[in-house]
């Protein structure tokens, strides 16, 4: 059920991207980055392939939705590089879970992460 | 004679009791050893061959300011009294309580020592002389927020409690190496238990048993661990051995309530430990030159050092992590943390001299005895001072870059890893920033613990120590 909500919430999102004047990016979408972000991190673990793949492709779609917000802000070349940095790291993970290659895996989830938190730490205020 | 419902318990649903509570079989450290659904505290295997066998972990709580101690940066002396100039704050948030004053500088006169040349201030004389021994990691970052909260995340990595500490994951993925000892022991000096308590110390999701003991300065380490006058040895050998079977009769019909099953093991543990516990931390044996190398002397860093020398002890015994937090000295003494938000010069006077010697004693005793290097020493804080002033005479709260320091196996010595922007605001290079995670997981690497491996199951999801984050700083190991 997250799960349904997360991609609804993408899509909307992915819709005010495409046809409204400014891209909004909430909070929300970043705790739900965290929430997917975790829930990945357990299930590449857990070697489960299904469910890591469903949560790399949802971080591949929300960090294209964080990309768009910050080129449409401007002045933000840092966090735009973190936003396709990420987004390429969660369709490495997802390649790499449908390989079974959980060890390569987690070191790009744990890379993923690092990144969310280089740009959260140093960039928010940007 | 073992009965039907003892066999079931034994095996069958002991296993169950055990998967329950998070040993899943086939993932990582949690892997289901017999000996350890017998015995949760037993020995197990590393992921790779360990570098030491003990950390012992120096939180110098209250935040000291490394750019007083270790951290020597010309451009504050040359900046004082001036506006921090707007390059040095971009990209941090500086709402702490004390805003952003001018830059202040101490009254420190800094030099270097040893071969590497390490800068150290001249409130450290005596840890100076150990330079050489030392990896400073000066890229330090953390969370800044009050210091309950970061405290919390410098020990669990988190800022809300309910995860366990480094020592508990690494109680729980190593087991004990002592059965008459904890795997891990809390130590702190001064008349109170550390700010924030045990949460600091707690197992969080893990069984019970991985939880650190707190042992209280002084001849009786734990309440109530000495026999009362009134009852002989005998008499109370007796109670004791019937309480025994009594409970573990009881604790036979819940085999997955790890709460009861730690309580019992701490009851037996404290049996063994009223011999074992008050020999531990008896430093009537050691000579009056170890007393002195540790600075027993002085009433300023006596109970600092009683706290190390103790922790050698423990070190001796095997005793795997050895949380150590500083607290005030002996006697009257406004200063009771390193929270200098004002008059910094009197506050770092005080808890420098408290700590300079103890810890520059137990390094070197450390190594005298061959025990450095299969020790690690870490010298942490949950965040230090910035450069700018506050109340005239201290500094606030600096999350953003700071120095902490390692010593002993498995790291380079003399090496120094990072470094701050020229007044010490921030970590000056983003890609070097060492976070908790980031220390954490090189602890356990030290230790043979592969960070991403060591796991648990908590209500359906792998937790592991670094949370998602963790990066072993390989660039300080040896």
């Amino acid at each position: 059920m997250r799960k349904l909500i997360v991609l609804l919430y993408v899509s909307m999102i992915f819709s005010s991207a495409v046809y409204a004047e400014e891209v909004e990016m909430e909070m929300d979408l970043m705790q739900n980055i965290e929430d997917v972000n975790k829930s990945l991190a357990s299930n590449i673990a857990l070697q489960r392939v299904d469910p890591s793949l469903e949560d790399a492709n949802q971080l591949t779609s929300m960090f294209e939705v964080v990309e768009a917000h910050f080129i449409k802000k401007g002045d933000a070349e840092n966090a735009v590089d973190l936003s396709k940095k990420s987004k390429k790291l969660s369709e490495e993970i997802a390649k790499l879970v449908t390989e079974k290659n959980f060890d390569t895996a987690t070191n790009l989830a744990t890379d993923l992460s690092r990144a969310c938190k280089s740009c959260h730490t140093f960039y928010k205020k940007e | 004679m073992t009965s039907r419902r003892d066999f079931l318990v034994h095996t069958g649903l002991g296993l169950g009791g055990a998967a329950l509570a998070g040993f899943a079989p086939g993932f990582g450290i949690n892997a289901a050893y017999a000996s350890e659904l017998i015995d949760p505290l037993a020995a197990k295997p590393t992921h790779f061959p360990a570098k030491v066998k003990s950390v012992i972990w120096l939180h110098q709580n209250g935040a000291p300011s490394t750019l007083d101690l270790y951290d020597y940066k010309p451009d504050i002396i040359k900046l004082a009294g001036k506006p921090v100039p707007e390059s040095f704050l971009k990209g941090i948030k500086t709402s702490t309580q004390g805003g952003v004053g001018k830059i202040f500088a101490s009254n420190r006169t800094w030099k270097q020592y040893g071969e590497s040349g390490a800068w150290f201030s001249d409130l450290l004389p005596n840890l100076a002389k150990q330079a050489d021994d030392l990896t400073f990691i000066k890229s330090s970052m953390t969370i800044g927020a009050t210091h309950d909260i970061s405290i919390l995340k410098l020990n669990t990595g988190d800022l809300n409690p309910g995860r366990p500490s480094l020592g508990a994951w690494i109680s729980y993925a190593l087991g004990s190496a002592n059965p008459d000892l904890p795997p891990y022991v809390v130590l702190y000096n001064g008349k109170s238990e550390p700010r924030a308590g045990s949460v600091n110390w707690n197992s969080g999701f893990l069984p019970a048993v991985y939880q650190g003991t707190a042992f209280r300065p002084g001849d009786s380490p734990i309440f109530y661990l000495n026999r009362p006058e009134l009852r002989g040895a005998e008499q109370q050998r007796n109670s004791l051995d019937l309480l025994k079977q009594l409970n573990h009769a009881g604790s036979a019909k819940h085999p997955s309530d790890t709460e009861l099953k730690a309580r019992l093991r701490s009851y037996d543990l404290a049996d063994r430990m009223q011999v074992s516990a008050p020999e531990a931390v008896d430093l009537s044996k050691e000579t009056d030159a170890t007393k002195e190398l540790y600075g027993l002397n002085d009433a300023t860093s006596a109970s600092y050092g009683t706290t190390l020398l103790r922790a050698r002890r423990l070190v001796e015994r095997g005793v795997r992590f050895i949380q150590v937090v500083t607290g005030e000295p002996d006697g009257d003494t406004d200063v009771t943390s390193w929270d200098a938000h004002d008059d910094l010069e009197k506050n770092h006077g005080t808890m420098a001299r408290m700590v300079d010697k103890p810890i520059a004693g137990l390094l070197a005793d450390l190594k005298s005895r061959g025990l450095l290097e299969t020790t690690l020493v870490v010298w942490t804080s949950e965040f230090s001072r910035t450069p700018w002033g506050e109340s005239g005479s201290g500094r606030d709260h600096n999350p953003w870059g700071y120095t902490q320091w390692l010593a002993g196996g498995g790291v380079k010595p003399g090496f120094t890893y990072g470094e701050t922007d020229e007044v010490g605001a921030q970590v000056a290079d983003k890609e070097k920033a060492v976070d908790t995670y980031d220390l954490h997981a090189t602890v356990l690497q030290l230790v043979g613990l592969d960070h991403l491996k060591t796991t648990f199951l908590n209500s359906g999801r792998s937790e592991r120590p670094t949370v998602v984050y963790g990066k072993v700083i390989k660039e300080i190991l040896a």
